[in-house]
């Protein structure tokens, strides 16, 4: 542009100067009728908005750090700096920022030496900075890690210096170890592996660190690495006012160790420490960095690092003592993974790349390949976080993250006033934080978790005048948080938090968090009990929903579910399931609903009947539920979620081949779904419920399979033990022993079950009764008459005062006493005990035909003891009928029942014995496999029989 | 102190560049600007004992120093920090070129033995450079905007002082300071042909 256009431009701008900015467009439009002045001008315009934030703040910013750090080495030199306590003796590292310190504990008995960083907080707020320093100094010294060089102790100088002591580490950088040992390939990996350990701790405790390069990486004589410097540039960066602080973020940054986000000053988030990670790994594996950086200014640097790929590993020449060519495959794909542009493409977690250069040395997949099907699901996985459950030490872990986002927001809010990207930002905001739910979800930490609830009331109470520019988006921070809150318990926080989220959104009519609103809170109040108040809460979502027109839609359908949940908790089990048809009938009627929608009201439905006890009817919606085409082709864990649901119906209809058919799918999903979660309950839980599935259809070894392999899962959640889930799995482990009729290894499993419980809901707990019941039987079977008969006892008078006469547990428990009666050979009392169980089962409206046919058998093998052999006769006939029903599913008092017709027909030399036998016999084998002992004994038996009528043949012949 | 000058030579030289005589004031420059770069390389760039860390700081020093008798009134003042507005931006633009040079003369860093605490590389002063070059060429367009963004930016001098500096209102410097930013803005976009490093 020559100096004649300018000034004609200059003219333009300086009217343009004396009107409101939102004239400007007109003005142009209007009155600049020249095209080139009026795009000059518009291209000027827009230029304003990418002021770089150095040309505002001066050159004191730009000289600063530089400045400080020769004062206070000066200042050290003239020994004007002395922090207490300590004696500096002599300077061991520079920075841009810092100077670090050999130094000695003055007050100490014993003699230590210290590192000390004395570091130049600058901007303008430096009282603000120094009480950050102090804060974030209070995290670092709660890092303890073997490989991390530990922060003691800071405070400021006399002079107004802030410093921190830290753990003296005596050791040669990364580089130079590597350089020195000619390390091999192995050894190298196994380096990186301790360096992600510390990152991987460090994030557990919320610190990231965001400047990881060898040069922060030593290695100790005895060959341990420690990370140096720890959240140092985060202490330095945040801050609130200044604009020295995105100028310093940039200059503060190792163009060569920096993830490509970092330039443009994105949130920075653990995925840059794993950038870092990557380019470590690149060097470790290569002897060079991935990118060229010499000779090249800070943009071109940038550019490259946005945009260029990195060389394949395997493609570098070097001499380190192993060939390029053993990078090739899966230790190039991880360490290229790490090193991705954009940073949901990485890996999730720090653990995850650990993880798979496990796998790589076990020479397992590695996950940085996509594996297509897992691939895909883990994808959904993350997409839906509804059924994926996420532990609460997760959440309080992604809360941490959150609250430093939220932090960051503020800053840049406060920066960039400027309303049209504002929207747009909130949007950004929340979907970070929705990426950062779903990316970091499960396995990223189970870490400390009551500092990490410390953090998140602080959050609440940091939330302050955040966003105060930015209404929309202060709601739905507010809702998000006091959603959290209450996820932890905090539910006074969340309440308070919720509410005022609520009065905001439907102030500035931000309806969506509005009904979030609304929801949360009724699910705070249903956690403190209040469900009238809960009740409340959802009908005036849906009523707001109805209202917009809204309903039938996606939001609806999650506060109808809530509602319908609601209604079958407090009982009003009718109104539950007349809403959710309610629901349902009108998103029928509707042309066009999300997938996922539908599905939401057939769900709804579903476990309204269930609650409602009408199974039968639960099962049509599950089913349909279960093959929508979205649960069908997107939804692994929807599909889990409606296996399992029919599975449990088809078991209370005692239909437990189906069962297992639904469970076993259910188990599958879950494997995939929760492959690399380790500890996570999910699959230990459907193993379980999959157990007595299979018990109940005989399969023992394969039940006793998967609750070993349960209780092995368990064992990483719960490491004592102590938990319901664990004495179910021993209490179902003592059922498959006792089938298996293993009584020692029955009694082992049971005691502990019973133990357990004991611990954790006191023996006056219904549970404590039915383990007691089932101990009794492998006791009675061992000839422990007393012990079975004792807990058999205590099963009885808990169920009385618990349940009362009437209920069908009672005549198990009679038919637990009919069993132990006739171990012990007193007919009589049996006969007494299993016409009581037949009693009370007459007199309900839905009975377990195995149950009854068990009572029946006792009290046939009664009377048959009595010598009442007619007697004895008519009620195998009838039990044996009520089996031959079509429609009864033959469970395991079948097998059992023909074992002892047969037995009473052949000790009554009857000829239908040789019938029956072969009956049972298959029975058995059906049931139980050919190995059981039942089916072995019953074979025994019917080898007998057999004989016998052979002999009887040859006789007549 | 290795520059020498003259209390007496030093006043009138002033006083005669306040009066627009062109070659008293290239000699105030030339004299004022040795004083300066003395002390910014002992202060700013090198190791001094000195608290101050402003440039601001520094000239307002350099000021008192050269004119401890108090003889001159504001606006010779405001001139003269105008003056060494654009000195600092000469000094540290030559500091900064010569660092560039020699970092990119030095191959790769190497990294020294023994114990050390990381510590983070400064800027090589980039943008700097970068803003030099471009207030060349917003100079040709309009000096005043370049001085006013040199005053602003070098020295922090306030609009007020820039303004009487300047014989303008001080609203007149607001909006010069304005369309300069636009200027510059775009200008570095360009240089840099990447918008995102501005952000």
């Amino acid at each position: 542009m020559d100096r004649k256009t300018w000034k004609r431009v200059e003219v333009v701008l300086d009217s343009l100067l004396e009107l409101d900015q939102n004239h400007w467009k007109g003005y142009l439009k209007k009155e600049v009728c020249d095209d080139e002045i009026r795009r000059e001008v518009e291209l000027l315009i827009e230029a304003e908005n990418k002021t770089p934030d150095f040309l505002e703040f001066g050159i004191n910013g730009l000289i600063l750090p530089e400045l400080a750090i020769s004062e206070i080495a000066n200042d050290v030199r003239l020994g004007i700096v002395n922090p207490d306590r300590y004696e500096i003796m002599e300077e061991i590292g520079r920075g841009g920022m810092s100077v670090v310190y050999k130094a000695r504990r003055t007050d100490d008995e014993f003699d230590q030496e210290v590192a000390i960083k004395i570091i130049q907080p600058f901007g303008l707020n430096r009282e603000e900075q120094i009480s950050r320093l102090r804060i974030e100094r209070q995290i670092l010294a709660n890092l303890q890690h073997n490989n991390i060089a530990r922060v003691f102790d800071g405070g400021v100088t006399p002079e107004g210096w802030p410093y921190m002591v830290m753990e003296l580490v005596e050791g040669v950088s990364l580089h130079s170890f590597c350089r020195q040992n000619r390390l091999t390939l192995h050894e190298r990996l196994k380096l990186f592996q301790q360096i992600c350990s510390a990152v991987i701790y460090a994030h557990r405790n919320l610190v990231v660190h965001r400047d990881l390069k060898p040069s922060n990486i030593l290695i100790t004589g005895d060959g341990i690495v420690k990370l140096l410097d720890f959240g140092i540039s985060k202490l330095l960066r945040d801050d609130h006012e200044s604009v020295a602080v995105t100028q310093t973020e940039k200059r503060l940054l190792t163009p060569e160790y920096a993830a490509p986000e970092q330039f443009s000053l994105g949130a920075i988030t653990t995925s840059a420490d794993i950038y870092s990670l990557g380019v470590i790994l690149y060097e470790l594996l290569t002897d060079q960095r991935p990118f060229d950086l010499s000779g090249k200014s800070l943009a071109e640097a940038e550019r490259m690092i946005q945009e260029a790929d990195p060389p394949k590993p395997s493609a570098r020449q070097h001499n380190l003592p192993f060939s390029a060519e053993k990078l090739r495959g899966d230790l190039e794909t991880i360490c290229l993974k790490a090193l991705r542009k954009e940073p949901e493409k990485r890996y999730g977690t720090v653990q995850e790349f650990n993880d798979d250069i496990d796998r790589y040395f076990s020479g397992l997949p590695v996950i940085a390949r996509p594996a297509t099907r897992i691939y895909r699901i883990q994808k959904f996985v993350s997409r839906h976080k509804t059924g994926v459950a996420i532990t609460a030490a997760v959440l309080i872990i992604i809360t941490g993250l959150f609250l430093a986002l939220l932090h960051q927001q503020a800053i840049a809010l406060q920066e960039r006033d400027r309303a049209v990207t504002e929207a747009n930002k909130a949007e950004q905001v929340t979907d970070f934080l929705i990426e950062l739910f779903n990316a970091n979800d499960p396995d990223i930490a189970r870490g400390e978790i009551p500092t990490a609830r410390d953090l998140l009331t602080n959050g609440a109470l940091r939330i302050g005048n955040a966003f105060d520019g930015n209404p929309a988006m202060r709601s739905d921070m507010l809702v998000i948080l006091g959603n959290l809150n209450r996820r932890i318990g905090e539910n006074e926080t969340a309440r308070q938090l919720l509410e005022e989220g609520l009065e905001l959104a439907n102030t500035i009519g931000e309806f969506e968090t509005e009904i979030k609103a609304l929801q949360t809170i009724a699910l705070t109040d249903q956690q403190t009990g209040d469900n009238d108040k809960a009740l409340e809460s959802l009908k005036k979502a849906e009523d707001l929903l109805a209202s917009k027109g809204l309903k039938p839609g996606k939001l609806h359908s999650s506060v109808s579910r809530n509602l319908t949940f609601l209604l079958s908790e407090m009982g009003h089990l009718a109104e539950s399931v007349n809403h959710a048809e309610e629901a349902l009938i009108l998103a029928r009627k509707e042309d066009y609903l999300e997938p996922e929608t539908l599905y939401r009201y057939l769900d709804s439905m579903g476990r309204a009947l269930v609650a409602k006890q009408e199974h039968g009817n639960a099962e049509i919606y599950f089913t349909e539920a279960l093959n929508l085409n979205i649960t069908l082709e997107e939804a692994p864990s929807w599909r889990m979620n409606m296996h399992n649901n029919l599975a449990a119906i088809r078991a209370y209809y005692g239909d437990h081949k189906s069962a297992v058919e639904h469970r076993t799918e259910a188990m599958e999903l879950a494997d995939i779904i929760y492959a690399d979660i380790p500890g996570d309950t999910q699959r230990a839980i459907i193993r379980n419920n999959l157990s007595i599935n299979l018990i109940n259809t005989g399969q023992l070894g394969k039940a006793i399979e998967l609750l070993q392999e349960a209780l092995e899962i368990y064992g990483e959640t719960y490491p004592d033990g102590l938990n319901n889930r664990v004495a179910s799995v021993h209490n179902n482990l003592g059922l498959a022993y006792r089938h298996s009729e293993e009584w020692e290894r029955a009694i082992h499993h049971y005691s502990k079950s019973r133990d357990i419980n004991a611990e954790l809901f006191g023996a006056d707990d219904i549970r404590f009764g039915i383990i007691s019941a089932n101990i009794a039987r492998p006791l009675s079977r061992l000839g422990r008459f007393y012990e079975a008969e004792t807990m058999a006892q205590t099963a009885y008078d808990q169920y009385l005062k618990i349940l009362g006469p009437d209920h069908t547990m009672i005549a198990t428990v009679m038919r637990l006493f009919a069993d132990i009666r006739l171990d012990e050979n007193r007919p009589d009392e049996a006969l007494t005990y299993a016409d009581k169980a037949l009693n009370i089962y007459n007199n309900l409206d839905h009975a377990n035909t195995d149950a009854i046919i068990s009572a029946l058998e006792y009290r046939a093998r009664a009377l048959a003891e009595l010598g009442r052999q007619d007697d004895a006769l008519e009620v195998f006939k009838e039990a044996i009928t009520l089996g031959n029903n079509d429609e009864y599913q033959k469970g395991l008092a079948w097998p059992q029942l023909l074992f002892s017709y047969t037995e009473f027909l052949h000790n009554r030399k009857n000829q239908d014995a040789h019938t029956y036998a072969a009956l049972a016999l298959s029975a058995y084998t059906d049931t139980f496999g050919p190995t059981h002992s039942g089916t072995r004994r019953m074979e025994a038996m019917a080898n007998k029989i057999f004989l016998m009528a052979e002999q009887t043949n040859t006789e007549f012949d | 102190m290795e520059t020498q000058y003259d209390q007496e030579t030093l006043t009138l030289l002033l006083k005669s560049a306040g009066d627009g005589d062109q070659t008293a004031s290239d000699k105030l420059f030339e004299l004022a600007y040795q004083e300066l770069k003395n002390m910014a390389h002992q202060k700013l760039l090198g190791y001094g004992n000195m608290k101050t860390m402003h440039t601001t700081a520094l000239v307002h020093e350099a000021y008192i120093k050269l004119f401890n008798h108090g003889k001159l009134n504001f606006e010779n003042r405001n001139h003269f920090f105008a003056l060494c507005a654009r000195m600092m931006r000469q000094i540290l633009v030559d500091h900064y070129r010569k660092k560039s040079a020699e970092k990119r003369g030095g191959g790769q860093h190497n990294e020294t033995l023994g114990t050390h605490h990381g510590a983070t590389e400064p800027s090589t002063g980039e943008e700097l450079l970068d803003l030099d070059s471009a207030l060349g060429k917003l100079s040709t367009l309009n000096d005043r905007l370049s001085t006013v963004v040199e005053c602003k930016f070098f020295i922090s001098m306030k609009d007020e002082e820039i303004a009487s500096y300047l014989g303008v209102t001080d609203r007149t410097i607001r909006n010069d300071w304005r369309k300069a930013k636009m200027w510059l803005s775009k200008e570095l976009m360009n240089q840099n042909k990447n918008p995102g490093i501005l952000e």
